[in-house]
């Protein structure tokens, strides 16, 4: 009875070709801009970092200071980079487990163009100083609400993708997508509504930030995720997924415990809101045990001479990052301690970059090739990409949680002067520089492979189109144009 | 679980919850807050920040400084010191209950406790007590006409850091917009900035130069916020030499007149801001301790007991 619906199912060729040519352009647009934002972004956090250790670094230009380039960094990473991606594997999804072409795909293509410029105008504003002052949503409101009308248009076209399909049994992946499709526009726009439009007084702007915080990871970077990871583990292992009852078990725990972890345990709030967000901070163990176990079983399952792919690898380590992300995060609301440390910063790195950054990679090596004809053109990239991504991500986020926890002593021993505290963390900063390098290193490979396979693919489909007169000249003029931006 | 509407319901129930739980709750509870006069009645507090100080958060935020300065102090729990400021009327009966309740005390040193404390200092009965003890002693002394102080010290590494005396609670941020809570220390809380260092001059200095005023400082400079030229004449701007910034005098050839660094207005705005952050008013929900015991008795006012 699980079957049909444990097993992404295997579709006929030209169904899967209809589907991969509706797809090719919007994925294409998107893909590449949010790998353009992943490079971005981790060049940017590769400066502050470095800031860290060296404050006089890029000190005299106003741009560049740490209080611009950290949210600058952190915004490029989350809206140009994660959203972004998701919104494209999301579409891709649907359409996939869904059996059914994309809908509109030119306005797809055309709103991640606003989406980009939503995000290039954020980033600019909080770069000359326009930031709102609200952490993860400092980006001024001409940029957020263009970002929140691009993204009207994208959950429209994937609603109405979701709609057509043909396939009316639901895989767990698309649980997970049609609530973060709901979920984020609420959250994005009562915080925005809350903090920017009409603020709330007081403290209470602290208290919704909060908790758009904890949803925003909890509730849509982490569900675009997961639904990526439990896509594509069973479907490069080729086994169906080990149990449907326990995904469903992870996906109602993660929406419970999700929406309400985020609240930090020391804020100046009534003492029941921190205590019960804590809680929901450590119960969030629950989903992601479950999402491992799952993946693990499945893994387990596999045939014995069945070998790993690329694709398999990026899913396991992302996996293992969410779970070490979410380990961490109920650390830190044990811990009051570790409040105001680089412990925090640990968490959201391996959010990022130990988890979605890795889902995100192994998704593309697996879809673009297929959407291009193409296959990565440099092995040696992919595995920089791979080795880089995952280092990278482990080193830095050992480095900060080091570094949290020996601040957390000591800033609790007021014995110990405050640039002792400071001083004594100087090599565990150094030492995530180095991650952060890595993870930009791996980050250029990425966008490099990726430029590099669709100038070839542009090439090849311009020769093709020469030589054999005008048999699909608008595939071979669109993509390089959509790739460009 | 095969239909849309269903995940549809549950995700939009439990966002729903989270923001009732974690948002419209609080706001019931926080969301009235008005200024308030202080536990000694004298001052309403918080009050709106002058003009300039407003328009030095405006800087402080745009320029991000909340990400290395939380404005926020913590404090782990409260103890209670507990002292004789007079002895009893009844002079048999205040020994007695001393004894009682001090075991270890000599007949002797008691008495000469009671004499002291009735007529030069209060004397420190028991130190480090919780409420309900210090509670308890006052009750068994108090029927003997004897005058007891409890004396409430906050405790925590904030507070031993000399970052403020209180913990932070909501009415601190009530005309903060946006309120800048921070979620990192990597330079020191502010939330009392302007308790500790009162010296504009100094803020200026630190703001452009932070390892001119503090060798080991991690804070990045912000030089962009000054303007290097000669002073005009009977120009009255707190101007910094360029030997305080850190920096070799070079003079002008020309002229032989300094140079100096003179703050843009953001920067003075940015050090009105920081000399207003003082988060230390006595409420109700976070009382300050009280004052340290004065020397003479006579001045000691009947012990305000909680």
């Amino acid at each position: 009875m699980n079957e049909p619906s444990t097993k992404p199912v295997a579709s006929p060729p030209e169904l899967l070709a209809e589907i991969d040519r509706s797809c090719r352009l919007p994925l294409l647009v998107l893909f590449f801009s949010a790998l353009t934002w992943l490079a971005v972004g981790s060049v940017l956090a590769l400066i502050a970092s470095v800031q860290l250790h060296a404050p006089a670094f890029f000190g005299e230009c106003p741009w560049f200071t740490y209080g611009h380039v950290r949210p600058a960094a952190n915004n490029a990473l989350v809206f140009g980079f994660a959203s972004q991606a998701g919104i494209a594997l999301a579409l891709w999804l649907f359409c996939r487990l869904g059996r059914t072409p994309l809908f509109r795909p030119l306005a797809v293509a055309i709103t991640a163009l606003f989406w980009n410029l939503g995000v290039t105008a954020g980033i600019v504003g909080i770069f000359t100083g326009g930031s709102t002052g609200f952490e993860w949503l400092e980006m001024p409101r001409y940029a957020s609400s263009i970002l929140f009308a691009a993204y009207a248009a994208f959950g429209v076209c994937a609603l109405l993708t979701f709609r057509s399909r043909r396939e009316t049994v639901l895989y767990p992946s698309q649980w997970y997508l049609l609530a973060a499709l709901f979920w984020f526009p609420w959250i994005y726009s009562a915080a925005q509504l809350l903090l920017v439009v009409h603020p709330v007084r007081g403290v209470m702007q602290a208290a919704v930030n909060h908790w758009f915080t904890g949803n925003f990871f909890n509730l849509w970077l982490a569900p675009l995720g997961l639904a990526v990871i439990l896509y594509f583990i069973p479907k490069v292992m080729e086994r169906p997924l080990h149990s449907r009852q326990l995904a469903l078990l992870g996906f109602w725990t993660l929406a419970i415990f999700g929406s309400w972890a985020g609240t930090h345990p020391g804020a100046p709030l009534p003492a029941w809101v921190n205590s019960v967000s804590s809680a929901a901070s450590v119960l969030l163990l629950v989903p992601a045990v479950c999402v491992a176990l799952n993946l693990y079983r499945t893994i387990a399952s596999r045939a014995p001479d069945a070998k790993p792919t690329r694709t398999c690898l990026f899913m396991s380590g992302a996996a293992l990052g969410y779970l070490l992300a979410v380990l961490v995060g109920a650390c830190a609301a044990l811990c009051p301690v570790m409040e105001f440390t680089h412990f925090a910063a640990a968490q959201t790195q391996l959010m990022i970059f130990g988890f979605f950054a890795l889902a995100v990679g192994g998704a593309a090596y697996y879809i673009v090739p297929r959407l291009t004809q193409c296959e990565f053109p440099s092995v040696g990239l992919a595995k920089l990409h791979l080795f880089g991504g995952g280092l990278g991500a482990l080193i830095s986020a050992v480095a900060l949680i080091i570094a949290g926890f020996l601040q957390g002593r000591g800033l609790g021993n007021p014995a110990t002067p405050f640039l002792d505290v400071a001083a004594s963390i100087k090599p565990l900063l150094l030492l995530n520089t180095l991650g952060v390098a890595l993870l930009a290193l791996a980050a250029l490979a990425f966008l490099g492979n990726f430029a590099w396979l669709l100038a070839r693919c542009a090439r090849e489909c311009c020769a093709q189109c020469c030589s054999c007169g005008n048999s699909a000249p608008a595939d071979g003029k669109l993509k390089p144009a959509g790739a460009r931006r | 679980m095969n239909h849309g509407p269903l995940i549809f319901l549950g995700a939009f129930a439990t966002v729903v919850s989270s923001f009732w739980g974690l948002v419209v709750a609080p706001q019931l509870q926080l969301g009235g807050l008005q200024p308030k006069l202080t536990t000694g009645g004298d001052a309403v507090y918080p009050s709106q920040r002058p003009g300039l100080a407003a328009q030095g958060h405006a800087v402080y935020v745009a320029n991000g400084c909340v990400y290395c300065h939380s404005q926020q102090i913590g404090q782990s729990g409260v103890e209670f010191d507990v002292r004789l400021v007079k002895g009893g009327t009844n002079a048999v009966k205040t020994l007695a209950r001393l004894r009682e309740v001090l075991p270890d005390l000599s007949d002797d040193s008691a008495r000469q406790m009671i004499a002291t404390a009735t007529n030069t200092a209060p004397q420190l009965l028991a130190a480090g007590l919780d409420h309900a003890t210090a509670d308890l002693l006052d009750r068994n002394l108090k029927p003997t006409g004897a005058q007891v102080q409890i004396v409430q010290r906050n405790l925590g590494p904030d507070l031993a850091r000399h970052w403020g005396r209180r913990l932070s609670v909501a009415q601190d941020y009530l005309y903060d917009d946006p309120v800048q809570l921070g979620t990192q220390r990597i330079g020191p809380d502010l939330a009392n900035y302007g308790l500790r260092q009162t010296n504009e001059t100094v803020i200026l200095t630190h703001l452009l130069n932070p390892r001119a005023v503090e060798k080991n400082s991690t804070m990045p400079g912000y030089s962009f916020l000054f303007e290097r030229r000669k002073l005009h004449p009977g120009e009255t701007t707190p101007a910094i030499s360029l030997s305080a910034a850190g920096i070799t005098q070079d003079v002008d050839k020309t002229t032989g007149a300094p140079e100096f660094f003179v703050p843009k207005p953001a920067a003075r705005a940015l050090a009105a801001y920081l000399m207003s952050l003082q988060s230390d008013a006595p409420l109700f929900e976070a009382p300050l301790p009280a004052p340290p015991p004065v020397a003479a008795a006579g001045t000691n006012a009947p012990a305000p007991v909680k």
